[in-house]
């Protein structure tokens, strides 16, 4: 035989308000809602119906405070009372034949139970809007059992709920806590929120939606949408941006962050859903590079998921978001054309984003670059400044790389531009296809072929000095030159390119491996055409002590100032050591020592 | 200037903000260096922790290899002086990468699952990551009763701490039975993860993409576009997933949406042929080759794509069907027989020489 589960309601609850609900204040919004998709059903019934939700709090001395809900919606008749108020999850609210899914806000029956988190009573009368059916009273308790008669009191059309302030929770029943509630949920709902306390009656929603107002002129409409963010999100924006979407139903203003975020921080936009408060948490409802704004929207046509802090998937969901991002594009384009200087603390603000942006986006790209600012040999510029100067893009992929070669190529009279911060090399080199400018990276090691050679003569007094280089820098895979170049302060520059770096980080994990790990290392480093140089070394004939080193003859003394000078020249580019070069650089400081001591003694 | 940890702790930081690719590895990369050019060695360490990880995701697993064989070095040379969980993690990652290199031989790739999985015992693991690793290497070398195995072992033996996320598990049983070709399996596999009922950093990025193959053997187009619509819009925009775009090209070559299938070959091929992964690359070129078959049965005689530099065909500007259908054909041969050669079987020529199959489960479904 069959058995069915027995439920306990109490446990129910509690699992709700601990875990499923955010906090005890969701009945106002259960409440609402409920009284909302009542509206838009009878909405459906009888065309133009002019929904009404009223609340009324009491409190009387001496007794618990309570509060009514009214809403002049479909009402219920019996059977439904039994059917969606007291089985749960099963929701009056899924879709029909014919009606979308997303005609309702509340879909998953469990709305009223959240009463029972603050109130130990649920009394509801209500009347069907359906022809022939008598008023009801509903009288629920949490221990599961409930009363339902028919009364025979001559009610409108319509619910009211009815909840009694359980001990401990009576702060949720003040009126002010009450009001704010209420807007906090419904401000921006169509139809009037009045809410009474004794003497006091107000409509709670009088302005609703910033973006439905009409205005005088666009300077007033700026200045509500402004207040307005200031108003929900408590910060005084840069710019609000008018957000629309067919697809989704969707309108409402993104906000441009008076601060900077980063790329991976939770984008929290807050969004309603047929006009009641959904979320203020959503993430996937604007274009991921929309990082520098943060939304208020209402969506009619869009399905949340169980958790509201996000929207399904969906085909609709996609046409939404690039249409949002259309928006956005706009405005920025816009103010390129009528506020630079806007535009420019935008840019400033958010660099990181529009950056970001602007690699993916070309049309984007094209619009912005001009204002990005880059760090180059001769200081900072704009890439518009740069571009009037320059048809070429010379550029250095890392900050180490640029600190070496800027000094060279400052001395010699060519500009480069660093492009080792974050998303500048991948700016700088869509430059080729986007803006047709030649693009080229300048290669450390490419570099120094542009340096003098020496006279013929002159070669002849480095031939000895070079041969010495070669054979103590073999062993490093580093091929030596000498050139002539400025500054003439700087002795020797050494250059390696990625392909190099990435051989001199495999060496240096290599020379600790065990032989399990020596072997995957020798494995990896094996390429198509094996390089047996990584490195260059570029000696400046112009330099005194390397003009003084070349008529050395002296071997010993010769190599070691060669190892130093290599040492020097790798310090100087940032190069970690390897324990080989460690070594080296021990036993060569303890010898210059050794030397200077001889010399002394002598 | 400042202070040495400062200026790394604010690189990492940055990097921290930043997605996986080039550019955040760039910044981990220069954080490691400064800490070895100060020779600071528990700054090292943890920075080059981090430049596995950033190197893992950022489709660079040359990179994390390195970095990898010298954090194990210094944990071995002072076992107390370093946390040993994270280099535990991060050995996963490892190999679940060391098959896509061919140059590294079939002997040392088990050395180094022999190496792990002491390792593991001795961390007190139950060793379920242990083999849900073997089972995607065995996948990776085209070694369908290995990975069965390994798939039963890892199935009867329970997570531990070490073990992958729920949601990585599930999207390597996707998968695992699409390389077994039972596609309805592999669909079911996928469900939760579509539901998105799991999700973890690359899921379900890897998944959508996973299902796309399935579902067309399934006869089901609509699905595998649905997928591809959700899927791509996750990755599109990244340098990596390089494989992931593989598949998406495959799939629309199938559905007929031939134009948006170019128009992936064009933004994404540059990136694979940057690509260090020759595995990466074997699956990118396969579906451009499967594409370009395509096109030529069309009539097409040019492919409208920007040419990338590296790729060097000559001449033309826009490069004729057959040209760059031998220029694949070339690579394609040339990454299956070192694949092979080192696994000891024939799984990437038969993939190769087989690729026309595919064209069985083709069903046009255009997207609007």
């Amino acid at each position: 035989m069959d058995h069915k589960f027995q439920i306990n309601l109490g446990g129910i609850i509690d699992l709700l308000s601990n875990h499923l609900y955010s906090g005890p204040e969701v009945f106002v919004r259960e409440l609402m809602q409920n009284a909302t998709d009542a509206i838009t059903a009878r909405q459906r019934l009888e065309q133009g119906h002019v929904g009404d939700i009223r609340m009324e709090i009491h409190h009387a001395k001496g007794k618990a405070p309570t509060v009514m809900m009214s809403d002049n919606g479909i009402g219920l008749t019996p059977e439904e009372v039994h059917t969606f108020l007291a089985t749960i999850g099963l929701s009056s609210k899924r879709a029909l034949d014919g009606e979308s899914q997303t005609d309702y806000i509340g879909q998953f029956g469990i709305g009223i139970l959240s009463c029972f988190v603050v109130s130990d009573a649920i009394t509801v009368y209500s009347k069907s809007a359906k022809a022939n059916t008598s008023a009801v009273e509903w009288k629920a308790k949490p221990d599961g059992t409930y009363t339902l008669k028919e009364i025979d009191r001559d009610l409108e059309p319509g619910t009211q709920v009815w909840l009694t302030a359980k001990p401990g929770c009576e702060e949720h029943f003040e009126p002010g806590r009450v009001k704010e509630l209420a807007k906090h949920f419904g401000g921006l709902l169509p139809f009037p929120i009045r809410i009474s306390h004794g003497k006091v009656n107000q409509v709670i929603n009088e302005h609703g939606a910033p973006w439905r107002e009409k205005y005088k002129n666009d300077r007033e409409r700026y200045k509500s949408y402004l207040d307005f963010g200031r108003e929900i999100f408590e910060a005084d924006f840069l710019d609000a941006i008018p957000l629309k979407s067919k697809a989704g139903d969707v309108e409402g203003l993104a906000y441009v962050l008076p601060y900077a975020v980063t790329l991976t921080s939770k984008r929290a936009h807050r969004v309603y859903l047929k006009n009641m408060l959904l979320s203020e948490n959503v993430e996937n409802l604007l274009p991921d590079w929309a990082f520098f704004v943060k939304a208020a929207v209402n969506a009619n046509d869009l399905r949340p998921t169980a958790s509201r802090e996000s929207f399904y998937e969906d085909a609709k969901l996609q046409t939404a978001r690039e249409t949002l991002g259309d928006c956005l594009r706009t405005y920025l384009m816009d103010l390129a054309e009528k506020d630079t200087r806007k535009l420019d603390r935008i840019i400033s603000l958010h660099s990181m984003a529009i950056k970001s942006l602007a690699t993916t986006d070309d049309e984007f790209y094209r619009l912005v670059m001009d204002w990005l600012v880059f760090e180059t040999s001769q200081g900072e510029m704009t890439f518009g400044d740069y571009r009037k100067q320059h048809d070429v893009v010379r550029y250095v992929p890392t900050v180490d790389q640029f600190r070496q070669v800027s000094r060279v190529s400052q001395a010699h009279g060519q500009v480069v531009i660093n492009g080792g911060y974050t998303y500048d090399a991948e700016l700088l080199a869509k430059a080729e296809a986007l803006l047709d400018m030649t693009t080229e990276v300048v290669d450390p090691t490419a570099l120094s072929q542009s340096f003098d050679e020496l006279e013929l003569h002159e070669q002849d007094t480095v031939a000895e000095f070079l041969r010495a280089a070669e054979t103590v820098l073999k062993p490093f895979r580093c091929e030596p030159d000498v050139k002539k170049y400025k500054p003439k302060e700087l002795p020797a520059l050494y250059t390696t390119n990625t392909e190099g770096r990435f051989f001199r980080s495999l060496e240096q994990s290599k020379e600790i491996a065990n032989p399990l790990w020596s072997g995957v290392l020798d494995n990896l480093g094996k390429k198509d055409k094996p390089q047996a140089i990584f490195a260059h070394i570029c000696f400046n004939f112009e330099n005194p002590l390397v003009h003084r080193l070349c008529t050395v003859k002296d071997r010993a003394i010769l190599h070691r100032s060669i190892q130093m000078l290599y040492l020097q020249s790798l310090l100087l580019g940032h190069h970690p050591l390897s324990v080989k070069e460690m070594t080296l650089l021990n036993e060569g400081l303890l010898s210059l020592i050794e030397w200077g001591i001889g010399m002394k003694e002598s | 200037m400042l202070e040495l940890s400062e200026q790394i702790k604010e690189l990492l930081e940055e990097a921290e903000g930043l997605e996986h690719g080039p550019v955040q590895l760039a910044l981990v990369e220069r954080a490691v260096e400064i800490a070895d050019v100060h020779n600071e060695l528990d700054v090292s360490f943890h920075a080059r922790v981090t430049l596995v990880e950033a190197a893992i995701f950022g489709d660079r697993p040359d990179i994390a290899l390195i970095a990898f064989s010298w954090l194990l070095s210094k944990f071995d040379a002072e076992p107390d002086r370093f946390d040993s969980f994270e280099l535990l993690w991060s050995y996963k990652w490892i190999l679940g990468h060391v098959a896509l290199f061919p140059t590294i031989p079939k002997d040392r790739i088990d050395d180094l699952f022999d190496d792990m999985k002491l390792r593991y015992k001795a961390e007190g693991s139950t060793l379920h990551a242990y083999w849900t690793l073997r089972r995607d290497n065995a996948q990776s070398m085209g070694d369908k009763a290995g990975a069965k195995k390994a798939h039963a072992k890892m199935l009867s033996t329970p997570r531990d701490h070490l073990s992958n996320c729920l949601a990585c598990v599930q999207d390597g049983n996707v998968d695992l039975h699409v390389f077994l070709n039972d596609d309805a399996a592999a669909i079911q596999a996928a469900k939760p993860i579509l539901n998105g009922k799991m999700s973890c950093s690359v899921v379900p990025e890897c998944t959508y993409a996973g299902a796309v193959l399935p579902f067309l053997r399934l006869g089901n187009a609509k699905r595998a576009m649905e997928c591809f619509a959700s899927g791509y819009r996750l990755i599109g925009r990244q340098s990596t997933f390089l494989p992931q775009k593989a598949k998406y090209i495959v799939g629309l070559t199938l559905t007929d949406n031939l134009s948006r299938a170019v128009k992936l070959l064009d933004r994404h091929l540059p990136e694979a042929l940057d690509s260090v992964d020759p595995s990466a690359k074997f699956e990118f070129y396969l579906a451009a080759r499967l594409l370009l078959e395509k096109l030529a049965e069309n009539g097409k005689k040019t492919v409208p794509i920007r040419v990338p530099k590296k790729l060097e065909l000559g001449g033309e500007s826009k490069p004729t069907v057959a040209v760059l259908t031998g220029w694949l054909d070339t690579e394609l041969q040339g990454l299956a027989s070192a694949f092979d050669a080192r696994n000891g079987n024939k799984s990437f020529a038969k993939r190769v020489r087989d690729f026309r199959t595919m064209f069985e489960y083709a069903k046009p479904y255009p997207m609007t």
